[in-house]
């Protein structure tokens, strides 16, 4: 569903949702865009025995929610706060992965147009 | 009296065992721990034959599941069953059951995973020929032959698995993902699981498994039988992702809960709505799978497991109440005369229906959020959310017809009492049916799924729910004279209310030709034309003969001695005069 809007009027781009950016990540902003920093560290998340598709930028607060549920299990309902955190952060981390989406689409719209008025 | 009984043991030892797998359950899961177990039980020409064990937190926490269904299953059977001669025959095929659900929940070899799924159609047989008349007898023999579909594919796999020197297929998942072979299994695993989770093609057993008694429903239809093809499924999960097969069963699984959604709405017997309802859950779990969420699939079996055993629990409630009348069309008003079961029949409805914060709120609103987060076409969106819609639209309609409208046909059946024994089990599934959902939603997952929607399409849901509220008042309140109405679309009618003519498909569709054939067979050829020319033809024949030369040799045979003598003389005079 999301991907049928997200990609509504641009089915002649070829995109799909999971696709990574094409462009330099630079265009269009006046500051230097720096690259994101990876804060949980590979020998933590090995010995936690996180999934490798879990570990993103948001493992470390993802690795304090599992802390959490080490120490009181079974009563997990006491991790609220750290579940809403990890959520907070992948929610953040959705948005941003939507603008570069949304960026890589009217980059590729702003190219096709510049083509086809060279063309004519 | 009671204390001793096989029923009393039976759920004393059920329940305890449920609990200590609670208990391994939690242990598992904090120190993320996996057991396997390994019996070399044979070994020959570099082939080993292991009985092996799986403990891990998946199935500790499915058998905890199982056995406490089963345990307060059995406890509600003292009641239930009290008229029953061979109760005892009766509990020892109930506790058959769990044993070979529990052999298939804790195998990782194929081998040992037969023998479960082969325990359990056996067994689900002699459970739905129990009441042994003509259409229990049907039933079972349905459900039988489908069920032997899967167990035939899964015999060709262990064939199969030969060429890998074990049958211990948790081994070879990883390593052999791209293999033809592990390819051909994977394929063959999917048409066994989707005979065992009564997808599309092989659908119509699990309605007609209705002829079982009430509590073997309740168990058959929560959390055992058709829950193995799902779980079996969820072991394999990780060869399956990326085949193509997987996306047809996704089309299937679709199709099933929107085929079983609109069937439920056309059925007046109180247990098959809720079989069909439990059809259209499974499709929902399948289509989950299929997509490659293993746990989400797994979450809604276990809270499906709890609020579907306890409707049919209060189904069985009211069927005794109604006489043995299983027609919604004679009830009504049941509230004023079974307060209690009515209480325990909403919850697990609106359990059933997904209204939050109940058991399956949890689950299904999770699938739901997943599936619109997820890439896929509107053909699938749709089918979901219709789907979704008839959930509530049956259920609702189940409700009115049950509760809320008047009473009809019997007049004496408000002298039944509720018995306390039936109530005291139904209590501790409404309990699970009330809080399982959340308290899974904490346990299982480690790892949150991230759900981020827009506003309207978060609130899809709801709409649908509230559309199919409605219908389903509609529907209930419908007078008789609207019931002409539908002859104008009786075919349409009668093509959605026979679950797509597929009881047909797998009963005479696949007797009716090849039994028409061969009775074509014996008349044309074995009775016909084969007799004509070899048994009764060549009889003939020898006949005419015999009677031809009888008539030589009996009846003229002087006039032919005399006859040949002569012919033979004037042949000897001519050979002497030409000499």
């Amino acid at each position: 569903m999301g991907h049928f809007l997200g990609t509504f009027q641009t089915r002649d781009l070829d995109m799909e949702m999971n696709l990574q950016p094409t462009f330099d990540s630079n265009i269009g902003f006046k500051t230097r865009r720096t690259q994101r920093k990876m804060v949980a560290c590979e020998e933590d998340l090995m010995s936690a025995r996180v999934p490798p598709q879990y570990r993103d930028y948001c493992a470390h607060i993802l690795l304090n929610y599992l802390v959490c549920r080490y120490k009181h299990m079974p009563f997990v309902y006491k991790c609220a706060h750290e579940k809403h955190n990890y959520m907070n952060c992948e929610q953040a981390d959705y948005v941003l992965r939507m603008k570069e989406f949304e960026r890589e689409k009217r980059l590729r719209q702003r190219e096709k147009r510049l083509k086809q008025e060279s063309n004519s | 009296m009671f204390k001793n009984s096989i029923c009393f043991v039976s759920f004393f030892f059920l329940f305890l065992f449920s609990l200590i797998n609670f208990f391994f359950f939690l242990f598992f899961m904090i120190y993320n721990y996996v057991i396997f177990l390994e019996w070399e039980l044979i070994s020959f020409s570099s082939m080993s034959l292991v009985m092996s064990i799986l403990l891990d937190w998946m199935s500790l926490l499915f058998m905890m599941f199982v056995l406490l269904i089963s345990s307060v299953v059995i406890y509600y059977s003292k009641s239930y069953m009290s008229s029953e001669m061979n109760l005892n025959r009766f509990i020892m095929l109930v506790l058959l059951f769990v044993f070979s659900m529990v052999l298939l929940i804790i195998s990782p070899n194929i081998i040992s995973i037969l023998l479960g799924w082969d325990g359990l159609g056996l067994v689900s047989y002699c459970l739905v020929i129990y009441y042994q008349n003509i259409k229990s007898y049907n039933a079972g023999m349905l459900t039988a032959l489908s069920n032997r579909i899967g167990d035939v594919f899964i015999l060709m796999v262990i064939f199969w698995m030969m060429n890998y020197g074990s049958w211990n297929y948790v081994f070879y998942m990883d390593f052999m993902k791209n293999d033809y072979v592990m390819e051909l299994m994977s394929i063959m695993i999917i048409i066994a699981a989707m005979t065992k989770s009564a997808q599309i093609p092989f659908s119509a057993w699990l309605p007609a498994a209705m002829a079982a008694p009430t509590p073997v429903s309740a168990l058959v239809h929560s959390s055992t039988l058709v829950t193995a093809g799902v779980y079996l499924l969820i072991r394999f999960n990780v060869l399956l992702l990326d085949k193509f097969f997987l996306k047809i069963l996704l089309l299937l699984s679709g199709l099933t809960m929107f085929m079983a959604g609109i069937s439920a709405n056309y059925e007046f017997d109180l247990k098959k709505i809720i079989a069909l309802s439990t059809l259209s859950q499974l499709g929902l779990m399948m289509s989950i799978l299929s997509m490659g969420m293993a746990e989400l699939a797994f979450f809604h079996l276990l809270t499906h497991a709890m609020f579907k055993a306890l409707l049919f629990m209060c189904a069985g409630v009211i069927i005794h109440m109604m006489n043995d009348i299983q027609d919604i069309r004679f009830m009504g008003g049941i509230s004023n005369f079974i307060p209690y079961t009515s209480l325990y029949m909403n919850i697990s409805n609106m359990a059933l229906c997904g209204i939050p914060f109940l058991a399956g709120f949890y689950s299904k609103d999770l699938i739901l959020d997943m599936v619109m987060m997820k890439n896929l076409n509107f053909f699938v969106f749709f089918l979901y959310f219709i789907s979704t819609g008839l959930t509530m639209f049956y259920s609702f309609r189940l409700s009115m017809y049950l509760m809320i409208n008047d009473f009809n046909l019997l007049s004496v059946y408000n002298l039944y009492d509720e018995d306390l024994v039936m109530l005291k089990s139904m209590f501790v599934l409404m309990m699970m049916s009330i809080f399982s959902g959340s308290m899974l939603m904490w346990f299982i997952f480690s790892y949150p799924y991230v759900i981020y929607l827009p506003i309207n399409l978060k609130l899809m849901v709801i709409y649908v729910s509230l559309f199919g509220m409605l219908m389903g008042y509609m529907i209930s309140s419908m007078e008789i004279y609207l019931m002409n109405k539908f002859s104008y679309i009786y075919n349409l009618s009668s093509f959605l209310c026979l679950m797509w003519f597929m009881p047909n498909l797998s009963t005479y569709g696949l007797n009716y030709y090849f039994l028409n054939m061969g009775q074509m067979m014996l008349k044309k050829i074995d009775m016909g034309w084969s007799e004509f020319y070899s048994g009764q033809g060549m009889f003939m024949i020898m006949k005419k003969y015999t009677i031809f030369y009888n008539f030589f040799q009996m009846n003229n045979n002087f006039n032919i001695y005399l006859f040949s003598f002569v012919l033979w003389m004037i042949i000897y005079l001519m050979i002497l005069m030409v000499m």
